[in-house]
């Protein structure tokens, strides 16, 4: 299959790579992990329950250990940085192998998602509630390129449900497309790239008619 | 005694990026005698969260009107909305809410006070919405059960 060339005017969109959610990750659990040590000098049983723990974590990181190490972090090519309510557009997502790989024939999963994140505080804990109020769900068929696996998927933003992009502190609306693909060799890690979507009609979107 | 005040709203639907605009008003105070205890009028335009967060509010814009010497008054006025919006939204968690406020200052007195809502909808969509975001469910809109 022929590669379409980089549309001008389209952005590239980077996900959270899995070095970094892994980070995120082994920060979280460093309180607890000092709260064992420090338990483990009086008690063998917390070396025990320490070491499960540890077996626990790399168990359910190993695919993202095994994406990282044999992929680059995935790209999504979107064809603006800002999309209007009832644009269509189609986003190519790519992931890059980092030593040259034969790519089969692979799934590719796409959702198109806007959420909403409400954030309320009660004493000194802060609380994020989200909701999926539009999805998308698409599958597309991945092929491999010399540069690795490709994928494309066409969505249109409804103009009537959702809303368009916002931050307001506390209550945010944010848009993103999370992509995942199923093939052998492939990781099956998932990703998340956010789009912006502006208070705005598409141009080429019908008008309503008068009654 | 003291006038109430009174907005008028040419639309009350406003796109993004366009002007909310109108009259305010304020009758005479009933004591014409002596001088108005109203001291100064003030219309601003601010949007308020509302739902499962903790709200989030801001005034996007303000405008004063001089008050005559028995406090009345009688003005037109326009103030933009952001073309960032937000939009007025009726979500699941998350309801955003436009109001124009007319706060008359009075002197030893309750501030009489007039809310006017206004319903900012999307550039290019004055004529499409009557009503905040979402309007209906469209064709791959599908509502997730609660926890999902």
């Amino acid at each position: 299959m022929a590669l379409p060339p980089k549309r001008a005017g389209s952005v590239v969109l980077t996900a959270d790579s899995n070095v970094v959610n892994l980070a995120k990750t082994a920060s979280m659990l460093v309180p607890f992990v000092g709260i064992f040590a420090w338990i483990a000098v009086n008690a063998k049983v917390a070396l025990v329950v320490m070491a499960i723990a540890t077996l626990v974590l790399v168990i359910a990181s190993a695919e993202s250990l095994r994406a990282a190490m044999l992929w680059h972090t995935p790209e999504l090519e979107s064809p603006s940085a800002a999309l209007a309510l009832g644009s269509q557009f189609v986003v190519v997502y790519r992931r890059r192998p980092k030593r040259v790989r034969d790519v089969s024939e692979c799934k590719v999963f796409f959702r198109l998602v806007c959420e909403e994140r409400a954030t309320y505080r009660q004493g000194s804990n802060s609380t994020t509630e989200t909701a999926e109020v539009v999805v998308q769900e698409l599958t597309s068929d991945g092929f491999g390129t010399e540069k690795g696996v490709e994928a494309h998927a066409a969505f249109r933003i409804p103009v009537d449900a959702g809303a368009p992009s916002f931050d307001l502190g506390n209550n945010e609306v944010c848009w993103f497309v999370q992509v995942w693909v199923v093939g052998q060799g492939l990781p099956r890690d998932k990703h998340k790239f956010e789009l912006r979507v502006i208070p705005e009609l598409a141009a080429d979107l019908e008008r309503p008619q008068d009654s | 005694m003291t006038g109430l005040p009174y907005v008028e709203l040419d639309r009350d639907v406003v796109e993004v990026g366009g002007q909310v605009s109108g009259r305010v008003s304020r009758a005479p105070d009933g004591d014409v005698t002596n001088a108005s205890r109203a001291r100064s009028i003030k219309l601003s335009l601010r949007h308020e969260t509302s739902g499962r967060g903790d709200t989030d509010r801001k005034v996007v814009g303000a405008q004063e009107f001089d008050l005559d010497v028995h406090g009345s008054v009688e003005a037109a006025f326009a103030i933009t909305v952001p073309s960032s919006g937000p939009i007025s939204y009726d979500g699941r968690l998350i309801r955003v809410r436009w109001e124009l406020e007319l706060r008359v200052d009075v002197k030893r007195a309750s501030d009489p006070t007039a809310i006017v809502s206004v319903l900012v909808v999307p550039r290019g969509g004055a004529d499409r919405y009557d009503k905040p975001h979402p309007l209906s469910p469209t064709p791959g809109h599908r509502d997730l059960p609660e926890g999902s």
